[in-house]
């Protein structure tokens, strides 16, 4: 046999044993929401059955339109694109300025600051509970979205500075200077040069903070008590009884909540990587 | 004319064409009166703001402040509750108690198994979920077909929320109903050991842990995923493509050019990685609720149910100052691994 053909054979395993590999991977990975589509095709009684099917045994979207029977699922899933987009609003922009500070201009207190916005990013949410719900009492913002909208912001800001921080150290400051020289002040000059050429960064930030909105649970749950203003992640806790649960209208409603920010992943899925790119890199 | 010291300076004063002297500062305008106070502190005021001394201040205020108004106010209360009485059901509650709750729980054996309860789980979230994330990496930056599907599908962990991740994995991990545990039976256990009957997991003591690390795992690995993949990415290719020439293997380019250039990402995802879990304690909460036992009870979900439950709030304040405390310690390690990388840059 000739060397040649066992070069082609060799090469034909490992390409057998990497995409097998792959293969495993990707059920692992995928497993719980392949689950998740099964079990929202299922009726009710199919759900339980012993042994039990990763296929459903009758494929049906019944639990599609009784899932609104529960919960109003689209009412939260519009209450929390509101209180998505708007976290994700003002926090990049707030940590935009914030980073574009740190990382351009010289002042006294750069440093310390820097270090106390990264050390915030590691307390316990369990602990600032209480004092964060004293405080949206006092100012009246309890049972609202702006105070949802302002607690997230709070939260997502170190971590938005910190990625923005590294985007914005890779573009160059000549392109600043340049703008400098011709005659814009620092706000212009940030605005015009640096924000467009900044887009994949902020691309990748508002993804991060959209999704990171989006799931939260904790805070979404005790900050807000009307039924109507409830986001989708509390609202999904309503068809978990204690003695029965509605488990494949709540797969349903699951599976419809993950679609929103799926598709805005997708959609800014090219500039998210080349984003963490450049950010991810000089930290 | 000369100006010297003492002389008198001459200037020539500017002479219409009837003769009439043209007033050098157009009427009207003052300079530094007292008249005119607010005009002069406006100008003031407007000279700072153009001349950029207080841009930066102006610019990372609205930040900072958020930040101060939503953790670190938080973060002062805590301090104050952790040292007053606070539990919330007794007369007593607002009464100093110093650092009595902080010698309760240095005494109390069963927070010291909780505590390291908290830094194995979370350990081994951090460490499976850097293994995952840094597999798919590496697999996904060599795959030339679907490149963009395959990164779509191994973010989507990440896309789920905490605790419905954790609710279907318990789904999933159940001894009855469960997919997993029929599947590891089926295919697994029984042809290999004999073994009968169903699979228990989520509520045994020794595997307990493992259901939670794996959820954990599940889901910060698409974080990783994407950290690692970027870093690859960024490796100049002409540097492998030197050492080929150079005749050095597959193994030997992974060991010398890619993990160096890795270094420094690898260590912050698995600090964040590590953090985040730490702090994070939902899928706990859904899928054992503290484990059979204690033995998944961790220090987060300690602090919850001191407050929540018991209306506890100085024990449970002081419980989260010394995770505060602790985590401190392990942000000085970041800040450090951050600030010798932008000195170093990002290369070896």
């Amino acid at each position: 046999m000739s060397i040649a053909i066992i070069y082609k054979v060799l090469k034909g395993l490992k390409f057998i044993f990497l995409y097998s590999v792959l293969l495993a991977g990707l059920t692992f990975v995928l497993l719980p929401v392949l689950y998740a589509l099964s079990l929202s095709f299922r009726t009710n009684e199919d759900v339980m059955k012993v042994p039990p099917q990763l296929l459903p045994p009758r494929f049906t979207l019944v639990s599609y339109v009784s899932m609104l029977d529960f919960a109003q699922v689209f009412l939260y899933i519009r209450n929390t694109t509101f209180v998505a987009m708007g976290a994700t609003a003002l926090a990049v922009t707030l940590a935009a300025l914030g980073a574009y500070t740190f990382a351009r201009l010289r002042f006294r207190f750069a440093n310390e600051l820097m270090v106390l916005l990264l050390m915030s990013q590691m307390f316990p949410g369990a602990s600032l509970i209480v004092p964060l719900f004293k405080t949206l009492k006092n100012l009246g913002l309890y049972d609202t979205h702006a105070g949802l909208i302002l607690v997230y912001t709070g939260f997502t800001i170190p971590f938005c500075t910190w990625m923005l921080y590294g985007y914005f150290k890779t573009i160059p400051a000549e392109l600043e200077d340049a703008a400098l020289i011709d005659g814009c002040s620092r706000l212009h000059a940030l605005a015009k040069v640096i924000m467009p050429l900044a887009l994949p960064g902020i691309a990748a930030t508002a993804v991060f903070v959209m999704l990171a909105v989006w799931n939260e649970f904790t805070f979404a749950s005790l900050f807000i008590q009307n039924n109507d203003k409830w986001l989708i992640t509390p609202g999904l806790t309503t068809f978990i009884g204690q003695y029965w649960s509605a488990v494949n209208c709540m797969a349903a409603a699951a599976i419809t909540a993950s679609i929103p920010p799926l598709v805005a992943f997708i959609l800014v899925r090219r500039y998210f990587i080349s984003g963490l790119v450049a950010g991810a890199l000089k930290g | 004319m000369a100006n010297r010291r003492g002389e008198a300076k001459t200037v020539s004063v500017p002479l219409g064409p009837k003769g009439e002297r043209i007033p050098l500062i157009p009427s009207g305008e003052k300079t530094f009166q007292h008249e005119n106070m607010i005009a002069h502190l406006a100008r003031v005021v407007l000279y700072h703001l153009r001349s950029e001394k207080l841009l930066p201040y102006a610019l990372a205020g609205p930040p900072v402040l958020m930040v101060l108004f939503v953790i670190g106010y938080p973060l002062v209360s805590n301090v104050w509750l952790s040292l007053h009485h606070g539990h919330l059901a007794s007369p007593r509650a607002n009464e100093w108690v110093g650092l009595e709750h902080y010698l309760t729980i240095a005494q109390d054996p069963q927070l010291r198994a909780v505590a390291l309860n908290s830094l194995t789980l979370a350990g081994g979230t951090a460490l499976f979920s850097v293994l995952i994330g840094f597999t798919w990496a590496i697999v996904l930056n060599q795959i030339k077909h679907f490149k963009a599907g395959l990164q779509v599908l191994v973010l989507t962990p990440w896309v789920l929320s905490g605790v419905i991740a954790a609710r279907l994995w318990l789904w999933l991990l159940d001894p009855i109903l469960g997919l997993v545990n029929s599947w590891l039976v089926r295919f697994l256990l029984h042809p290999l050991f004999g073994f009968e009957g169903n699979l228990e997991l989520t509520t045994r003591v020794q595997t307990a842990g493992l259901t939670v690390i794996t959820a954990g795992a599940w889901r910060m690995s698409p974080f990783v995923f994407v950290m690692i993949l970027a870093g690859l990415q960024s490796i100049p290719q002409e540097l492998y493509e030197a050492a080929m020439v150079d005749g050095a293997s597959g193994y030997q380019r992974f060991r010398h050019i890619t993990l160096p250039f890795l270094r420094f990402i690898l260590g912050i995802v698995t600090l964040l990685t590590f953090v985040w879990s730490f702090n994070d304690f939902s899928i706990i909460i859904v899928m054992t609720k503290g484990g059979p036992g204690y033995s998944t009870m961790v220090l987060p979900f300690r602090v919850y149910r001191f407050i929540i439950d018991g209306f506890r709030l100085g024990i449970g304040s002081a419980l989260s100052m010394l995770m505060v405390l602790f985590l401190s310690l392990v942000a000085v390690a970041y800040v450090r691994l951050l600030r010798r990388q932008s000195e170093e840059g990002s290369l070896l």
